[in-house]
């Protein structure tokens, strides 16, 4: 892991994690285009499954799915082609969608220019406000990555854009659920449908995995995300918390506002009920007092009363038998005329209430004669206690709420209920209704009436703030800035404190660099060789002390010449020319020869490549040879002289073994001969045959003395030619020998199975006779002969033992036996020359191993000796 | 001059029975009143001086030559033995050998052999230098008093 720039993390190579970004930055876009589309084409078949998922959901706007459309074949673009142009003139589109439709929201509410657009669907396609923050946050930073920020704020940018979509997302989805009021369809405008949502997150899935793809190896590190979605989280959430804060209050004040305004109407009807009821019952005492009306009369009187309240629309009178008698006017509703208490069971009831009590009475609605559902005021008339007749009045005062109501409230829709049914309503409401009603109550004669307000959806928005509409984005904004400060400022602190460790590091770095410089400069300037560094031109750069004195030049003189002007300066002070320049760019030595006496220096030139041209150089190595030279002078006459003497001492050897032979044979020839000669003439007295005795015995000794010395040394010529030799034939050879001479007692001769190894054939052999000869040579002077040879595989080799029952070897003698000459017996009693062990050794050496003899004295010695070879395949031997 | 009538008793150890034959005809010749003990190899020697395997009886010499090359225990463990026992190491002994080597010389000096005389090849020199050794050493030297 290097210390990349700042902070950033180098994402290792991960075939998974690269392949699922691969897939993931397709997928998800395709998936988005398949969103879209289906609620397109749900809108196009108004199939609330398709846009709403259920009915009571608000659906995806027409606007939404072409926006996501747009994001979709945006990022699509940018993964499979190359045309950067059109990417990003799609998520420009897309940003200006939002930002249109956010606009409308701040400055244009009736602007509806997406209406002219897509105005086949109207309402549906309206987008919802934080939906519009999310295209344009969204726009934006598909923008970026297609500009292909790879630097740390770009990157963190996209990151924080796509952190607040996903949390606008989520939030918009549970305001679906935990929204303000939730009452009020107008406000949940904000909420986001479920499906745009999942739109809104498939979409970032896409733009993250894209830029993780794109800048894999230098997206910022997860502590770097992490921090980019904590500020994104909060600013997000501290936005909406606001913008719901705002929403609130914005209702309340509406709520209020509209209350008063319920009351008012509702005042105002009380109010014109009782003046009609109090009217009415005046028209009662008149009727009363004046005991009936003619019919100009009760025409005039009801007129009147007609021309008094506009809202009241027919007048009738009904006899003491609760039958109408007349009513004003007459059309349409002469055929009230006539009916009686059985009509209605409503009316009836009503009627009878006000007989019962005597006092004005209300009915719920209900459908008159006309066929419109009317609510009828009974005035009951008594003469005294007799009971004369009865007044009943309709009155409809929507007709008058536009008077009653203030301009500005002009477009709600007033509804006046008795219970559940519906007294009278106006239509004054422009466009869609919003979910808003406020309600107040007001006691209507004997019954209470309930007056609810229901504004249109403009009048709801007209009456927001335009700050809450602001908080939004700039909330947004402000996230945005704010998570560019911190991640700026985080960058900012890691490159500081990265610098700062490097400054550590450099100091320290400085100190080795300064230590080994003086040390290089310490060594450099105490050699013995001359050494100089060379310019690409030959030119001298820097030399050495021992430099400076094989040229006779200070340091500063030598600075700068040219190498081949050079003059060496031998110790005579003789100087000689020379031309380096001839000598290889690549280490070479070359002798350069000064006047008598002779010095002479090698010079080693390598070139030295340090990648730049200027850099360039050579450095020359001089070092003065001439003891060396001496030296090997020497060495070669020593040589000489060396092979001289072994040359000599091979002739020895020659002499040794012809011209010393020759007069010991003579000398033992004539002995012999002067004996017989002397028996025979009868000189041969005790004295002189004891003394020719010696002559004799003395020669051959030294013969075999001569013999044996010659075998010895021949043992240290010439290398050993190793073979594979099977021992088990030796043996069997030296075995035979053994059988072959009568030793004048039984020799019993057994062997192991013996391995073939690679020895000198010639020389094991001597080994083993050697052995076999001394266990037969100092045998006891009575009983059998026991030879014993045995074979052991012991590590990477072999050890062999001779052993016999002969008189055995004092422990004192053990190692001394080995040694040249070296007898235990005398040679009167046991004859030879002390060379046959040393031979033994000598082989041993020469074949690696190691050799030693084990004994008792009288019970016999055992002989051991190694070699450390390999054990040859029999077959291949063979 | 009375210890020199007395019989001298001269201890010769020696492996080659040539050289023996020689030495015995030499002091034969001379005709001193004296007495030769034989030892063939070096634990034949030391055995006569510590009078043990057969030698109990054997006297005491006066005057030792010794060989250097002897079978089995050589002429230098006999001189290394002699010289470092408070009983024995009174004896001279004279290194008689067949050896020139300088080696030998200085290593039996070191190890206080009396004399070292290298053998003459020539019988009668050889027979000559044994008769100035005894003349020298049983004539002119006095001897260290007998010791029973």
């Amino acid at each position: 892991m290097g210390q990349s720039s700042y902070g950033q993390l180098q994402v290792e190579e991960n075939v998974g994690a690269r392949l699922f970004l691969q897939i993931g930055s397709l997928v998800a876009p395709l998936l988005l285009l398949l969103l879209a589309a289906s609620v397109l084409w749900g809108w196009l078949l108004e199939d609330v499954l398709l846009t709403h998922l259920a009915i009571t959901l608000p659906g995806m706007s027409t606007n939404t799915a072409i926006a996501f459309s747009l994001s979709a074949a945006s990022l699509l673009v940018l993964r499979l082609t190359h045309f950067r142009v059109v990417s990003m003139a799609l998520a420009l589109l897309v940003a200006a969608l939002g930002a249109l439709r956010a606009s409308e929201y701040l400055f244009f509410p009736d602007l509806n220019v997406d209406q002219w657009i897509f105005g086949k669907f109207n309402d549906a396609a309206r987008m919802g406000e934080l939906t519009t923050v999310g295209f344009i946050l969204s726009g934006v930073a598909i923008a970026m990555l297609i500009r292909r920020q790879t630097r740390f704020l770009g990157v963190s940018s996209i990151l924080t854009c796509a952190f607040i979509v996903v949390f606008t997302a989520l939030m918009g989805l549970t305001d679906l659920y935990f929204g303000p009021g939730g009452r009020d369809g107008s406000i949940s405008l904000s909420a986001m449908s479920p499906m745009t949502s999942v739109g809104f997150m498939i979409l970032m899935a896409g733009v993250l995995t894209e830029l993780s793809r794109t800048t894999v190896k230098r997206v910022a590190t997860a502590y770097d995300t992490g921090i980019a979605m904590l500020v994104s989280l909060v600013g997000t959430i501290a936005t909406l918390v606001f913008w719901y804060e705002l929403e609130r209050q914005d209702r309340r004040s509406l709520d209020a506002e509209l209350q008063i305004e319920a009351h008012f109407l509702a005042k105002r009807i009380g109010q014109e009920m009782e003046n009609i009821s109090e009217s009415l019952e005046r028209f009662a005492g008149r009727y009363v007092a004046a005991g009936s009306f003619a019919d100009t009369q009760w025409r005039y009187e009801a007129r009147t009363l007609l021309d008094d309240f506009d809202d009241l629309n027919v007048i009738a009178l009904m006899d003491n038998d609760f039958k109408v008698t007349r009513v004003e006017p007459e059309a349409p509703y002469q055929k009230a005329i006539g009916i009686g208490l059985e009509f209605n069971p409503v009316r009836a009831a009503t009627i009878l209430e006000a007989h019962s009590s005597r006092e004005t009475r209300l009915t719920s609605p209900f459908e008159i004669t006309t066929g419109a559902t009317e609510e009828v005021i009974f005035v009951p008339m008594f003469d005294g206690y007799t009971f004369v007749g009865m007044l009943a009045a309709t009155a409809d005062f929507s007709r008058n709420f536009p008077n009653w109501i203030h301009p500005a409230y002009a477009q709600f829709d007033v509804t006046v209920s008795d219970g559940d049914l519906p007294v009278m309503q106006t239509a004054a409401a422009k466009g869609p209704m919003s979910s808003l009603f406020v309600q107040a109550d007001v006691a209507v004669v004997n019954r209470t009436w309930t007056v609810t307000l229901n504004p249109d959806v403009a009048f709801v928005e007209a009456s927001r703030s335009r700050v809450r509409i602001f908080a939004v984005p700039l909330g947004m904004l402000l996230t945005i800035l704010v998570a560019l400060v911190i991640n700026r400022a985080i960058a900012v602190s890691q490159r500081n404190k990265m610098l700062q460790k490097s400054q550590i590091s450099l100091r320290a770095r400085e100190m080795d660099l300064d230590f080994l410089a003086r040390q290089l400069d310490l060594v450099i300037s105490n050699t013995n060789e001359g050494i100089l560094y060379l310019s690409d031109q030959g030119r001298v750069l820097m030399a050495n002390d021992a430099a400076t004195q094989m040229f006779a030049l200070g340091h500063n003189d030598l600075t700068n010449l040219l190498f081949r002007d050079l003059k060496l300066c031998d110790g005579t002070g003789a100087e000689i020319s020379l031309d380096l320049l001839n000598c290889a760019k690549q280490t070479d030595d070359l002798c350069v020869m000064g006047k008598e006496p002779k010095r002479y220096y090698t010079v080693s030139v390598s070139q030295v490549n340090r990648g730049n041209a200027g850099d360039n150089g050579y450095v020359v190595v001089l070092t003065d040879t001439t003891r060396r030279r001496e030296n090997q002078i020497e060495r070669e006459a020593l040589l000489a002289r060396l092979e001289k003497s072994n040359a000599e001492l091979s002739q020895f050897a020659y002499i040794c073994s012809h011209d010393l032979q020759e007069p010991l044979r003579i000398i033992g020839a004539f002995s012999e001969r002067l004996t017989r000669h002397l028996k025979e003439s009868g000189q041969l007295d005790d004295k002189a045959e004891s003394y020719l005795g010696f002559v004799n015995d003395s020669a051959h000794r030294a013969q075999e003395l001569i013999r044996d010395v010659l075998a010895y040394s021949r043992l240290d010529y010439g290398e050993i030619q190793n073979q594979n030799v099977d021992l088990n034939e030796v043996i069997q050879t030296i075995a035979r020998d053994v059988a072959a001479t009568d030793w004048g007692r039984e020799v019993v001769f057994l062997s192991d199975p013996l391995p073939v190894v690679q020895v000198n054939k010639v020389q094991i052999y001597q080994v083993f006779q050697n052995f076999v000869g001394n266990a037969i040579k100092y045998a006891k002077n009575e009983g059998p002969v026991n030879i014993r040879v045995t074979c052991q595989k012991q590590g990477g080799g072999w050890c062999f033992s001779v052993s016999d029952n002969g008189i055995g070897i004092a422990e004192k003698h053990l190692t001394s036996v080995f040694k040249i000459f070296k007898r235990l017996v005398r040679s009167s009693e046991r004859p030879g020359t002390g060379v046959g062990l040393a031979i033994c050794k000598k082989v041993v050496d020469n074949h690696g191993g190691q050799i030693w003899v084990e004994s008792a004295v009288g019970e016999g010695s055992t002989f051991y000796f190694t070699l450390p070879v390999e054990e040859k395949d029999r077959d291949r031997a063979a | 001059m009375t210890e020199q009538h007395r019989e001298a008793v001269i201890l010769l150890v020696e492996d080659n029975e040539g050289d023996i034959l020689l030495t015995q005809e030499a002091l034969q010749d001379a005709k001193l009143a004296n007495k030769m003990l034989m030892a063939r190899d070096g634990d034949e020697a030391l055995d006569i001086l510590y009078r043990r395997n057969g030698f109990e009886d054997a006297e005491r010499p006066d005057l030792i030559f010794l060989d250097l090359n002897l079978p089995g225990t050589d002429g230098y463990e006999v001189l290394e033995i002699i010289k470092n026992d408070p009983a024995l190491k009174a004896i001279p002994v004279v290194v008689l050998t067949s050896s020139h080597a300088e080696d030998d010389r200085l290593t039996t000096y070191e190890m206080h052999a009396n004399c070292f005389v290298s053998k003459p090849l020539s019988a009668k020199t050889f027979m000559e230098v044994v008769r100035q050794l005894e003349a020298f050493w049983l004539q002119i030297v006095a001897l260290p008093p007998k010791r029973p």
